[in-house]
């Protein structure tokens, strides 16, 4: 009987777990705009960017969930995925405006619309877990 | 007797993996089950999504620990059943919002393999409901 309800209890706590979680990543998931909506709804936008290519947001889910969480503590951020598969011209113009070179990466726009990149994804050594990487992002971000 | 128990200890273990994955990982396994179009409305299945990760989890729990064989096989049944099911509706076809991370119940491309090895854990989950009654 003691440990049906344990069973009962793990159960109940792990539901309201795993709800809790996947409710907060379906709203970042919503919150991912388009170069198209980040020109329209963002201008003199200041804060960080996060560019990356869509078809990898989901598998690299839980890495740009725990890399947007610590930027937006610093500063406003803003996830923008590029589909790749279709040309667009609001792909090449957020490319150009911002002077992005490398996708996946991370940029900080200014007052002024000056873009600086924080952190290449590309050249980031495979062998980094996520809490290096993001303690290396920590670095960039407080040169800049 | 040792023999049934380490192998109902090895079948928890995969079940064990399984839903660790899909612990880690709700928003893929959400959106895997999204592309399976089982569910249209997605408050069902952010619903139906926690209750196979929560009933995946305790079912190694019954199976790792020694309980009453029928919860385990109730449990078993019925997972397994939902999952062939599902894989069943989807054979052939190639998903692309799937992160290829649930190989077991949810995969990327579905094929007759994926369904035998679903199949497989069904068959054993029975071969060791019977050898546990009979022993």
């Amino acid at each position: 009987m003691k440990l049906a309800l344990l069973i009962l209890l793990i159960a109940t706590i792990s539901s309201i777990y795993i709800l809790l979680t996947l409710n907060k990543s379906l709203s970042l998931a919503k919150s991912v705009i388009t170069p198209k909506q980040y020109f329209t709804n963002n201008i003199n936008y200041k804060g960080y960017i996060i560019v990356f290519e869509k078809k990898m947001f989901i598998p690299d889910f839980n890495f740009y969930k725990s890399v947007f969480n610590f930027l937006s503590k610093k500063s406003p951020c803003k996830m923008i995925a590029l589909d790749l598969s279709v040309e667009s011209l609001d792909n090449g113009d957020l490319l150009k405006k911002h002077n992005i070179k490398n996708i996946p990466s991370i940029h900080y726009i200014d007052k002024k619309g000056n873009s600086t990149e924080v952190i290449n994804f590309n050249s980031i050594e495979e062998n980094l877990n996520v809490n290096q990487i993001l303690a290396l992002i920590k670095r960039r971000v407080e040169k800049i | 007797m040792i023999l049934i128990n380490i192998c109902k200890i090895l079948l928890g273990i995969v079940f064990l993996k399984s839903s660790f994955i899909k612990t880690k990982k709700p928003y893929q396994f959400y959106k895997a089950l999204e592309d399976y179009n089982f569910f249209k409305k997605s408050n069902l299945l952010l619903v139906l999504s926690t209750f196979l990760i929560v009933l995946e989890q305790l079912l190694c729990i019954f199976l790792i620990l020694p309980s009453n064989p029928i919860i385990f096989l109730s449990l078993g049944i019925s997972l397994q059943l939902f999952y062939i099911f599902l894989l069943f509706l989807n054979l052939g076809r190639d998903f692309k919002n799937n992160c290829e991370c649930f190989s077991l119940n949810a995969p990327a491309v579905v094929t007759g393999k994926n369904i035998s090895i679903n199949i497989f854990l069904l068959i054993s989950i029975f071969i060791i409901y019977g050898c546990l009654i009979r022993y």
